[in-house]
């Protein structure tokens, strides 16, 4: 593979020291603009749970050197064969972002930059616009500090938010109602071989025209390896990818005699 | 008949909260008026024998009903034999028996048995077994605490001590004015004075307290003496008053938008304790009020509770804040922590030099204040802590849950990219509202113990009371803690039920099969349901 060299340097982006520079095409790798003390987990978690044919490619888009020079304890470390690229520039800056492959990558990952401090949402969601301009069909999730902003991505084409105070005000409320669920949760999100986890799966052939109801009673019957907790109609993007809209969880009396059809996904609780 | 013997079985056995329809509830409370009134007219009778020819329908009615529910209890007794011989049946009978025998006097002028008819008030012993089920009854006890809670924050808002001290100091000087007055003008003055009448001198004396008006004046000297003194008193009285009122305008409109103070004497119990504050306060009292369906009170304590904003009503009506350093014992002391039902320890909002080391060992010395107290029962207690590397050292405190909001990120967004979309799910999971489903766990029902996880999820599906999926069973090994078992394992599927395991399940609202004997709050009246 060949080094884009010459489209780092004619758009003004440096390669972070320790690493390599980016392969000219990069495809089905994931971007994450911006670092935060999340970075080597999410890095880690990433490799840890590749089950693609390939190898993982993750670049790490870092816009403050300076932050990035005096945090070495958030430098993900690379897991052989997975390769990570760090490079340095401005995400607001399209040219850049081509260069980082955001075109042609499965997500991009927007962190919250820690030195915009408690506003750094504006500038991740002016990111994510950035992004949506360039390839509008990429997944992107934005990770925003306050709760209150969410609904400014309500007009974006950003397709998951991970808000921090939400999540931790959620799991405050669910241990407070269900003392030790925070330990059940931990196993849920947890991603290593043979942990539990929610999931889109393909409606098998077979299930096809049937309604949920009598879906998940073959199911039950026949021992599947998943437990159908729900569905998701219309799942499939145009580029093939399964993605959850507007789930139906653990449907109730007229929903379970939905039909469903090939288009559709369950939701299933599966072991990675 | 079936579904009739159920129907009736559930109507008449005691409500106990959880499980219990409303219909069982009301069942009850009727009961409890029909007791009540039944002995009143014992009593009325006693007093005013004439009405009892007028009362003598209300009496047969009560009779009707009482025979009715005397005969329905027996019906459903496990043991018919049995059951007539039983203590409570043998009150029932007895507080039944002496009005039957009225209404068969009325009926074949046996005026004898007429003599039986204080035997109603055995009646009352019937009360005795509905005031025991008070200490399970979750609806009754809550109704009850929330009263005693509404009165004591009323009274607290508008001085309802000072005000009654002051009522009464009046009516005092008022009552010993009158008949200083009357004594002294009536035995001198040849009744000419206003006050030498006995019922005059009363409204003459408070005219003098309230108003000052002169026209009432004594004819005697010690009698002027005396309504100088009252005069004195009058202004007094209404200037502590007029300032006892403005005070409360003031203070009512200083604190028109903010929290609730705690009463001192409120005496809560199995409420939530909030110490600390930060920007998730609001959510997570929301949520939990969501999630029990606005069932307890919650406590806020920190050092600047009282300038909290108050919160939407309902919810204003629940929420109390106590001003003081959670970390001091007495400041717990008065939160009544150790009657708490949850304790919840937020991480302080950082100030410009703190660090989250800052943050969090503050979080921890609260967390140590409220859980190494010497108390009896366990409170579950819900931490949040900044930094994960703190949780090396916290979870050395037993029982007690952190939650680290970096950690869930990190792991939340990596499933983003792992399963895309897997956001919404959690979203929903960890959201209470009336339309989203949330994760449960419940005991084995009593008719799935002994079956397989295969059959129990079976059961589930065909389930059409409320929509729930089986997610995993819980065991507990003595050894070593609890163990979770996903459904989607094949081993699993083949395992059979145990009444000890329980069950997490996915349900919009915590479902109602379980047996019973615990609820979301280990059996406390701070259940959902």
């Amino acid at each position: 593979m060949e080094n884009n060299t010459d489209a780092l340097s004619e758009n003004g982006m440096t390669v972070c020291e320790g690493f390599s520079r980016i392969p000219a095409r990069l495809e089905n790798h994931i971007v994450i603009i911006n670092i935060n003390e999340k970075l080597p987990v999410i890095v880690d978690e990433i490799f840890n749970g590749w089950r693609h044919d390939t190898y993982a490619d993750i670049v790490v888009f870092v816009q403050d050197q300076t932050l990035w020079d005096s945090n070495p304890r958030w430098h993900p470390k690379v897991k052989s064969p997975h390769r990570l690229f760090v490079v340095q520039g401005c995400p607001g800056n399209t040219d850049q972002l081509k260069c980082t492959g955001v075109d042609t990558c499965r997500t991009a990952v927007i962190l919250a930059d820690p030195s915009q401090g408690r506003l750094s949402d504006a500038k991740g969601t002016l990111i994510a616009l950035a992004i949506e301009q360039v390839s509008p069909d990429v997944h992107t999730v934005i990770e925003v500090v306050s709760s209150g902003h969410r609904v400014h991505l309500k007009g974006t084409e950003v397709n998951e938010a991970v808000c921090m105070g939400e999540l931790t005000e959620a799991l405050l409320a669910q241990n407070v109602i269900s003392p030790g669920v925070l330990k059940t949760v931990e196993e849920l999100m947890a991603i290593h071989n043979n942990a539990p986890g929610f999931m889109l799966k393909e409606i098998p052939e077979a299930m096809v025209g049937m309604t949920y109801r009598e879906a998940v009673l073959k199911s039950i019957e026949e021992g599947s390896s998943f437990v159908i907790c729900g569905y998701e109609k219309n799942a499939r993007e145009a580029n093939g990818m399964l993605l959850i809209h507007h789930p139906t969880v653990n449907p109730t009396g007229a929903l379970k005699d939905t039909v469903l059809c090939e288009t559709d996904a369950f939701v299933v609780l599966d072991m990675d | 008949m079936a579904h009739f013997k159920k129907f009736l079985s559930q109507l008449v056995e005691p409500a106990e909260g959880q499980g219990s329809s409303l219909a069982n509830l009301i069942f009850d409370i009727f009961i409890i008026f029909c007791i009540l009134l039944s002995c009143t007219l014992v009593v009325i009778e006693f007093f005013h024998p004439d009405s009892v020819d007028y009362f003598f329908p209300v009496e047969a009615g009560l009779t009707a009903i009482f025979t009715a529910e005397y005969i329905a209890r027996w019906y459903l007794a496990p043991h018919r034999l049995r059951y007539p011989f039983q203590w409570l049946s043998l009150v029932d009978l007895f507080a039944l028996l002496p009005s039957i025998l009225l209404i068969v006097s009325d009926v074949f002028f046996v005026r004898i048995a007429r003599t039986f008819r204080v035997f109603r008030l055995l009646r009352l012993l019937r009360l005795m077994r509905l005031v025991r089920l008070i200490r399970f009854s979750g609806l009754i006890y809550r109704f009850y605490l929330y009263t005693r809670v509404r009165i004591t924050a009323f009274g607290y808002r508008h001085r309802a001590r000072p005000l009654a001290v002051l009522f009464l100091f009046a009516v005092a000087v008022w009552i010993f004015g009158a008949n200083l007055l009357y004594i002294t003008e009536s035995g001198s003055t040849d009744n000419l004075s206003p006050f030498a009448e006995y019922w005059e001198s009363y409204w003459n004396i408070i005219i003098v307290l309230m108003s000052g008006i002169e026209d009432k004046e004594p004819v005697s000297v010690l009698g002027r003496i005396e309504i100088s003194l009252m005069l004195i008193l009058g202004i007094v009285i209404v200037g502590y008053l007029t300032g006892e009122i403005v005070s409360l305008l003031v203070q009512k409109w200083q604190r028109a938008n903010l929290v609730a103070l705690m009463p001192p004497r409120s005496n809560l119990k199995n409420h939530i304790v909030i110490l600390g504050i930060n920007e998730r306060l609001t959510n997570v009292v929301k949520q939990v009020d969501a999630a029990l369906e606005g069932a307890c009170f919650f406590l806020i304590v920190d050092e600047k509770a009282d300038t909290l904003m108050a919160m939407a009503p309902p919810l204003r009506q629940k929420v109390f804040a106590l001003v003081g350093n959670p970390s001091e014992k007495n400041v717990l002391d008065m939160a009544r922590i150790d009657d708490a039902a949850r304790i919840v320890v937020l991480s302080g909002t950082a100030g410009d030099t703190e660090t989250s080391q800052d943050i969090d060992n503050r979080a921890l010395t609260v967390t140590l204040a409220a859980c190494l107290r010497d108390r009896e029962r366990h409170i579950p207690t819900t931490v949040e802590i900044v930094d994960k590397s703190n949780l090396n050292y916290a979870k050395h405190l037993l029982n007690v849950d952190y939650v680290v909001g970096q950690q869930f990120g990190e792991r939340l967004i990596s499933q983003c990219v792992r399963h895309p979309g897997v956001s919404e799910i959690y979203h929903e999971l960890f959201t209470f509202t009336d339309e989203s489903n949330e994760i449960y766990f419940i005991q084995v029902p009593k008719k799935l113990i002994g079956k397989t996880v295969k059959e129990a999820q079976l059961f589930f599906l065909q389930y059409e009371k409320a929509p729930i999926t089986l997610l995993a069973i819980q065991v507990i090994h003595e050894d070593c803690g609890s163990q979770t078992l996903w459904c989607c394992q094949e081993s699993v599927r083949q395992r059979f039920l145990e009444g000890t395991e329980t069950l997490m399940v996915l349900a919009l609202k915590y479902p109602k099969l379980s047996r019973g004997e615990q609820d979301l709050f280990d059996g406390t009246y701070l259940a959902r349901h």
